[in-house]
């Protein structure tokens, strides 16, 4: 105990989008987490801490951000943070390449009269491009400290640490405020004035509780900070603090957002005085043609910001065409473009199955091997609740859904690559006027293409799109973007009723599907829930970049391990309880006797014909699983190449054990089915199936689908239960083939298709709630649902009318 | 003329912005206020369009282009 703590200090790091922010954060705090490539990916303030010299830096990302006005969602939390939460350092990264909109953003910060660092990443680009700086000379200008870093390589870093130290020691540095940071002559003079009319009403509003109250009024003023119900403290007075630099500088940012017609700013001060003030400063600063002054403001920033930029930068390469606009020639094209894009998209779902096989089978193979060895631990005891436990709810549950982690992996991989290298937000641009048709913006579609990964990170994403009516009919669609836990789903039940050559079609037919629901959901919800009103899209382009394997890496691992999370921690607890829905009550023992008894008298009779059918049934088991997955015609060569492979035994003989084997099978499969419909989920899957039978439907799967409501994934563990009890064989193959001898491929269609559209998961139907109401979220469930059940059972009833697949 | 008029690989001077106020003060933010340069960089039939202004592209939907008044 002899160190002294170390001294806390808390960094926000604030910067435009695609500046280069979270890599740094990244490398400073060691923190794997991913990059994105559009504006907005930061939605969520990510934290992180460490340590350097006496010091412990706890590091907030927030938001990319453009300005401060209170515009979107992103601004207004990275503004509440920066005003409210009193960081001991701002740190602001800048990206060199793109300097003039970033250092927009830097005077903006620079106003707010906080302990300020300016970060200058990506140098190296923007000498690539030909440009060099004077840094000195910038920091001169800016009034504020420069610390010069390269981000991806963490070159510099080390100067940031030292520069926030520093900052934090000395403060705000009060320059005087030169001809490169103040306003044209009349709007300094309006700020002035306005000024000094807080000066007035703050002295009288000091004592008033409800003015003290409020969020960016005469605590803020006087403080910095705001405190709901902290009352003013007696002995200083505001005329005591009101030339303090840093009540000063406050009082300047509030003249100027008061001027801006700031809402927030506004509302904490609408007193008389200032409102009628203000009202005559703006009357004066106007243009006829009604620009708002905020945009006066800002045009003024930017002429700051371009004198600044005139004498720090020089460009060596006079107008190189950059080989992003090139690029953009054929991406962005309106034909070849689009043509690209799908074709990529297609691209993306070829690769996560093909690709994505191999793995899933030698998973296949572990798990089912893990399965027969805890088998073996009961061979006495076949009939054990905690052999089914850890075997038919533990192993098949979890196993059952971490078998398709190899397809997430690619999936996301992919998804992160084409995020990285910049081609999102072309996406956006490409779609719009598909999106903007809809209802949707072009901005809709990055949630909607996080869709495909899952709904709850891609409800949250739609906070990028600031108009309330584009996002929450964005919202209401995005659980028709099949997400990854449906893809096991498909998996599952694709490959069972599709030849080899189908699959992908199918897939890729499905996944079309929802967006065209979607399409039709959205304008209608568009059309008659808001009147048609929603925003136009409005987007950055990053410059292409060569996405890095370790990020689209660690992306792709860090989704696949939120999936795995997911699996380990809900999936499993699930499916537990569904393994107890679907075991208990217990048969009674007189019923599980006679199929006892049926199984004993077939037993005797192999006996007599001296063979084990448990041999039997191990060596037809490993000769199916050698023959390549075929459609299902193929059982007879295989019970021959059985017969031949065994020439010792006479094929007669043979043929008679087989038909025992199969026999024992049934009956084993009856004592199943028996079981689970006397079962709570076999009860409550036979209630629901005088309404599920319209869409072909039976009891086990109308059980799976009770299951899914809680999370989609859990349908393929259920199925897996209904068909697995009493069975050894746990892999999905063997599933695969008791559905497609159970169902004709109609059903297993409409199984797809009400998976696809109905009842969004039990953590999307929160998220939802949270992202807008619940009266929101329960709409959108309903509305899925209903939809999804009436399309299965169009498609069955039209199904069976006109004979196809039946 | 309107910006959604305005050929590809021209550069344009923006003279007013017709929309709501957040929006204007968010193009304004990104440095499409009256009086900034910008290059229409792609056009297509609907009106989208990607702008270059300073040293960034920006994607903007027909809504916008047609209520920006260019020189």
């Amino acid at each position: 105990m002899s160190d002294s703590p170390r001294k806390v200090l808390k960094i926000a790091l604030a910067g435009n989008p695609n500046c280069g922010k979270t890599t740094i954060f990244n490398q400073l705090t060691g923190e794997k987490r991913a990059v994105g490539n559009y504006s907005g990916v930061t939605v969520e303030m990510v934290k992180g801490r460490f340590q350097r010299d006496d010091f412990e830096f706890e590091l907030v990302d927030l938001p990319g951000i453009y300005s401060l006005t209170a515009f979107s969602r992103d601004e207004t939390v990275a503004r509440d943070f920066l005003l409210t939460e009193k960081p001991d350092v701002i740190v602001n990264v800048v990206d060199a390449s793109n300097l003039e909109r970033n250092l927009f953003l830097t005077l903006q910060l620079k106003e707010l009269g906080e302990p300020l660092l300016v970060v200058f990443n990506m140098v190296d680009l923007a000498r690539e491009r030909g440009l060099t700086f004077d840094l000195k000379k910038l920091s001169d200008r800016l009034e504020l400290p420069v610390a010069e870093v390269v981000g991806v390589t963490g070159e510099g870093l080390d100067n940031v640490v030292a520069g926030m130290i520093d900052v934090q020691k000395t403060g705000v540095v009060d320059g005087s405020e030169g001809r490169f940071l103040s306003y044209s002559k009349p709007i300094e003079n309006e700020i002035t004035s306005v000024e000094a009319a807080i000066d007035v009403a703050s002295a009288k509003m000091e004592r008033k509780a409800d003015a003290w109250d409020r969020p960016l009024g005469v605590q803020w003023l006087v403080t910095g900070e705001f405190d709901k119900g902290r009352r003013p403290e007696p002995e200083q007075s505001y005329d005591q603090v009101r030339n303090l630099p840093s009540v000063a500088r406050r009082r300047r940012w509030l003249a100027i957002k008061l001027i801006e017609d700031d809402a927030p700013v506004v509302e904490s001060w609408d007193v008389p005085e200032i409102v009628n003030l203000v009202t005559s400063s703006v009357e004066r600063l106007s243009s006829s043609d009604g620009t708002p002054l905020a945009a006066i403001f800002a045009a003024e920033r930017y002429g700051n910001v371009r004198k600044i930029c005139k004498e720090v930068v020089r460009n060596e390469k006079k107008s190189v065409v950059k080989l992003s606009d090139q690029a953009d020639r054929l991406l962005t094209h309106p034909f070849w473009g689009l043509l690209i894009f799908f074709v990529s998209m297609y691209f993306v779902f070829g690769l996560t199955f093909i690709l994505g096989d191999y793995p899933v089978r030698w998973l296949e193979s572990d798990q089912e091997a893990l399965g027969d060895w805890c088998n073996q631990l009961w061979a006495n005891n076949p009939d054990s609740l905690l052999r089914s436990l850890i075997v038919d709810g533990v192993i098949a549950g979890v196993g059952g859904v971490l078998v398709f982690l190899p397809n997430i992996l690619i999936l996301f991989a992919a998804i992160a690559i084409l995020e990285e290298c910049g081609y999102m937000a072309r996406g956006a641009f490409l779609t719009d006027r598909f999106l903007t048709r809809f209802g949707l913006t072009g901005k809709s579609f990055i949630p909607m293409l996080v869709g495909f990964g899952c709904s709850v990170p891609a409800v949250m994403s739609t906070r990028i799109i600031e108009d309330r009516n584009s996002r929450l009919a964005t919202i209401f669609v995005i659980p028709l973007m099949s997400c990854g836990a449906r893809f096991p789903i498909y998996m599952l039940l694709i490959p069972a009723f599709f030849p080899l050559q189908w699959q992908a079609p199918v897939l890729w037919i499905v996944y079309i599907t929802g967006i065209i629901i979607a399409a039709i959901l959205s304008t209608v919800v568009t059309k008659f829930t808001f009147k048609g009103e929603t925003a136009p899209l409005l987007i950055e382009l990053p410059a292409y970049h060569k996405p890095t394997l370790k990020t689209a890496g660690a992306k792709a691992f860090e989704r696949g391990w939120q999936y795995v999370r997911k699996a380990g921690t809900t999936i499993l607890g699930v499916s537990i309880l569904f393994w107890a829905f679907s075991t208990f009550p217990t048969l009674p023992e007189d019923r599980v006797a006679v199929y006892d008894k049926q199984r004993a008298a077939i037993e005797s009779e192999a006996e007599r014909l001296g063979v084990d059918l448990d041999m039997l049934n191990e060596e037809f088991t490993d000769e199916k699983n050698n023959v390549v997955e075929s459609s299902g015609g193929a059982k007879e060569s295989e019970v021959s190449s059985v017969v031949e492979h065994n020439s010792n035994v006479d094929a007669a003989k043979r043929e008679q054990a087989l038909a025992l084997l199969e026999r024992r099978s049934e009956n084993d499969a009856a004592l199943s089915e028996a079981r689970l419909e006397y079962s709570i989920a076999g009860r409550l899957g036979k209630a629901l199936e005088p309404i599920v039978k319209y869409a072909g439907f039976d009891w086990r799967i109308g059980t799976g689908l009770v299951g899914a409501m809680t999370a989609k994934e859990v349908f393929v563990a259920q199925m897996g239960i209904v068909y697995k009890i009493g069975e050894a064989d746990e892999s999905s193959a063997s599933l695969r083939e008791a559905l497609r001898n159970s169902y004709p491929p109609l059903v297993g269609v409409c199984v797809i298709l009400f998976c696809l559209i109905s009842s969004p998961c039990l953590a999307t139907v929160v998220v939802v709630a949270k992202e807008s109401s619940w009266k929101w979220a329960c709409a959108q469930w309903l509305t899925l649902t209903l939809i999804g059940f009436f399309l299965a059972t169009m498609v069955y009833q039209l199904g069976l009318l006109l004979h196809l697949g039946v | 003329m309107v910006l959604s008029k305005v050929e590809r690989g021209k550069r344009v001077t923006i003279v007013s912005l017709k929309m709501n106020r957040a929006m204007e003060e968010r193009l304004a933010a990104l440095g499409l206020f009256p009086g900034a340069e910008v290059e229409v960089v792609r056009t297509s039939r609907g009106g989208e369009m990607i702008l270059a202004c300073l040293d960034s592209r920006f994607a903007l939907g027909r809504d916008l282009t047609r209520s920006i008044e260019v020189a």
